[in-house]
């Protein structure tokens, strides 16, 4: 088979693999033979026709497949072309992509050919090849499959950078549901397995600088949302878990996109969920740089997000008794909960209010969005200027005109919508 | 300016400066403007000059007198304040010369806390084109493509500032033990990274020979792969647009036609 089409045959296969982020590998850009760098902030490369950044080579090592989970395009009960790269072949190729800058490294995964242990075997391949023949020093994120033997996945950690055990659902039932090859219990084993092998190594690198180093930028999962009956805050929850327990760098989120007929699974004709994926993504966000809990956002009589509001607007505009908060005084944490202030401001907030009290003037050229923050805050004890109207404009002011949430707002009025009317709803949605 | 950085002291501002666009001239504008309590309506270089009905003042590039003022500012200011007028000088910001004059002046009034203070007028303006200038470096530190002509790697770039030095210490770090160079059609210079040894050269344009087999090929494989990775059902033009401007897309390959023929390179706009 021609490359072009084994290339084909094999990003096909991964694109539903959301992570493709590149971050978190520190800076390091090795003085001596090879070639490539990781850098600490995550670099774009290009973006697909679906507005997602492509950083990593993401491809699968085969497409064949043992399992036949009922959600995805590679289970064996799939009438699909299969392919499988030659471990040389695919170090060569994520050279030759690379050296042109096309990419920020590779992002490895496989389908279950013959056994975990079989597919694991030839992704190690590859990548010893990569680090080894072809001294490649750039990113690499390698998929650990369930089921694999650990001394298996304690070498492929030698060789990425992150590695990744997909939660895949956000049940157990809807697991063993769907996915019957799999268990909660051998997607969390190995999910620990990394954990204490990046805390092993991080404490014997403080120790002797030369120590090998076991998946340096974390470990990430993802999960399907929208193909299986679980509430946003189960989700929610469920991902607050991951971070506290497992030490996740990420969880990704994936909108289903169906790719099946099963009486088990949303209709064929059925659009992914975008806005619920975004609305994670975003509740995700507040997790980890905004110090929100999970418990703050949702709860079991509000389950699910708002299709109005972002969910930290949704939360701000719940807490009246908490504002206006003075700017020159309120602490770090209380100002990142501003709608219109995020973490770049709150910390120039921080900063230049130790050279002398900010007003209305200094907080719109440190980047503040005014139009959100002016109802939750105040400068030296006073409102902006002309700033009329309570809670109800607030609420207004805030509402989420993205064409993400415009789109699922106008499904629900049935097509045609007027913004007092949407304005009215948002404010009864709180 | 005094109502700018509210400094008492009067300023003469019925003058212009004319400099040869080197960074020390611009620092020399500085040195000028101070010694003589002067805010000129203008600093200017050769070419951007505008007619004026105030005195023209040529000001000399002096190592000297540059030097005092970088290093005045690396010293009693801090090297953050130093980095960003370097920085500020490479950027495309209209009248950079006088942003950078008035922020060095609210540094020498402020003192170390200068760079915190992101509300202040004059450093809000000196910071924001800064940033821009940053934010462009960092775009096409994954959006420049190279290409193998002959062994050396090529790169075109169109920017708007003068990202170069930017990106030296990125893409000399990355590919250490190739040869590569970069060239920027806007500003007509050339970034060349040879036996480990970087430098910068003006270069008027740059004519490649056609590329080979192996080039065409792996731009062949990059498309095929940037089509199918894209998710049909989650289609998102404006997206893309938005975190990718059409104002790159000429020298990206992916979004190039398949080539027929071999040209060097993408073809300018
Ligand atoms: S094991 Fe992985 S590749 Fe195989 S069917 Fe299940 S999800 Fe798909």
């Amino acid at each position: 088979m021609e490359l072009l089409d084994k290339l084909t045959i094999l990003t096909d296969a991964a694109k539903y693999d959301v992570a493709c982020t590149s971050s978190g590998g520190g800076d390091r850009a090795p003085a001596g033979a090879g070639m490539g760098s990781t850098a600490d902030c995550g670099i774009c490369h290009s973006w697909s026709a679906d507005g997602r950044c492509i950083s990593l080579l993401k491809v699968l090592m085969t497409n064949r497949c043992v399992f036949d989970c009922r959600y995805c395009v590679n289970r064996r009960s799939n009438d699909t072309p299969r392919a499988a790269f030659e471990p040389e072949e695919l170090a060569e190729l994520t050279m030759r992509f690379y050296r042109r800058n096309y990419i920020e490294g590779l992002f490895l995964s496989s389908g279950v050919d013959g056994s975990p242990d079989y597919a694991t075997e030839q992704m190690i391949r590859a990548l010893e090849l990569l680090r080894g023949r072809c001294q490649f020093t750039g990113y690499i994120h390698a998929k650990a499959i369930p089921g694999t033997d650990p001394l298996l996945i304690a070498r492929l950690g030698l060789l990425a950078d992150r590695l990744s055990v997909n939660i895949e659902l956000p049940s157990q039932q809807s697991l063993a549901l769907l996915a019957p090859g799999k268990t909660k219990k051998n997607i969390l084993g190995p999910m620990a397995g990394i954990r204490d092998g990046i805390t092993e190594s991080r404490e014997s690198v403080i120790k002797y600088k030369k120590a090998p180093r076991f998946a340096p930028a974390g470990q990430s999962t993802q999960m399907i949302v929208g193909a299986t009956p679980e509430t946003d805050f189960q989700i929610l929850r469920l991902t607050e878990g991951l971070y506290q327990k497992f030490g996740l760098k990420r969880v990704f989120f994936s909108a289903y996109i169906p790719v099946a007929e099963d009486s088990l699974l949303p209709a064929l004709d059925t659009k992914p969920p975008l806005l619920r994926e975004h609305r994670l993504y975003q509740a995700d966000w507040l997790l980890r740089f905004y110090h929100f809990s999970a418990d703050e956002l949702l709860d079991e009589e509000h389950p699910q997000f708002n299709p109005f509001l972002d969910p930290k607007c949704n939360w701000a505009l719940n807490h009246p008794e908490l504002f206006p908060l003075e700017v020159n005084e309120a602490r770090y944490e209380l100002l990142l909960r501003v709608p219109g202030v995020g973490p770049r401001s709150a910390v120039r907030i921080v900063r230049a209010r130790r050279q002398g009290s900010l007003d209305w003037g200094d907080l719109k050229r440190i980047g503040v969005v005014l139009k959100r923050a002016q109802y939750f805050l105040l400068c030296r004890g006073r409102r902006p200027a002309g700033l009329s109207g309570g809670w109800k404009s607030a609420a207004r002011a805030l509402i989420d005109g993205s064409p993400l949430a415009q789109t699922e707002q106008l499904s629900l009025f049935g097509g045609t919508v007027r913004p007092e009317q949407i304005g009215a709803a948002a404010v009864e949605c709180l | 300016m005094g109502e700018h950085s509210g400094e008492a002291v009067y300023l003469r501002e019925n003058v212009t400066y004319l400099y040869d666009g080197s960074f020390e001239g611009m620092l020399c504008c500085i040195f000028e403007a101070f010694a003589r309590r002067e805010r000129p309506s203008a600093i200017s270089t050769g070419e951007a000059r505008q007619i004026s009905l105030f005195e023209e003042r040529w000001v000399e590039s002096l190592p000297i007198r540059a030097n005092r003022v970088f290093n005045g500012l690396t010293q009693k200011i801090g090297p953050g304040a130093a980095r960003l007028v370097r920085i500020l000088y490479l950027s495309e910001q209209p009248e950079k010369e006088l942003i950078a004059l008035d922020f060095v002046r609210r540094a020498f009034q402020v003192g170390r806390g200068v760079t915190a203070m992101r509300g202040d007028p004059a450093v809000a303006s000196a910071s924001s084109s800064v940033e821009r200038a940053l934010a462009e470096a960092h775009q096409y530190k994954g959006l420049l493509r190279f290409s193998d002509v002959g062994g050396v790697l090529v790169a075109e770039i169109e920017p708007k500032n003068r990202v170069l030095p930017l990106l030296a210490a990125h893409f000399c770090g990355r590919y250490r033990n190739e040869a590569f160079l970069i060239y920027d059609r806007v500003h007509k210079e050339a970034l060349i990274w040879q036996d480990r040894t970087l430098r910068f050269e003006a270069v008027d344009n740059l004519t490649l020979p056609p590329v080979t087999g192996e080039e065409q090929e792996t731009r062949r494989l990059w498309r095929q792969f940037y089509k199918t990775i894209a998710i049909k059902a989650r289609e998102n033009p404006r997206c893309r647009q938005t975190n990718m401007p059409k104002r790159y897309w000429n020298l990206l390959t992916e979004m190039q036609p398949e080539e027929t023929e071999m040209p060097g390179l993408p073809a300018v706009r």
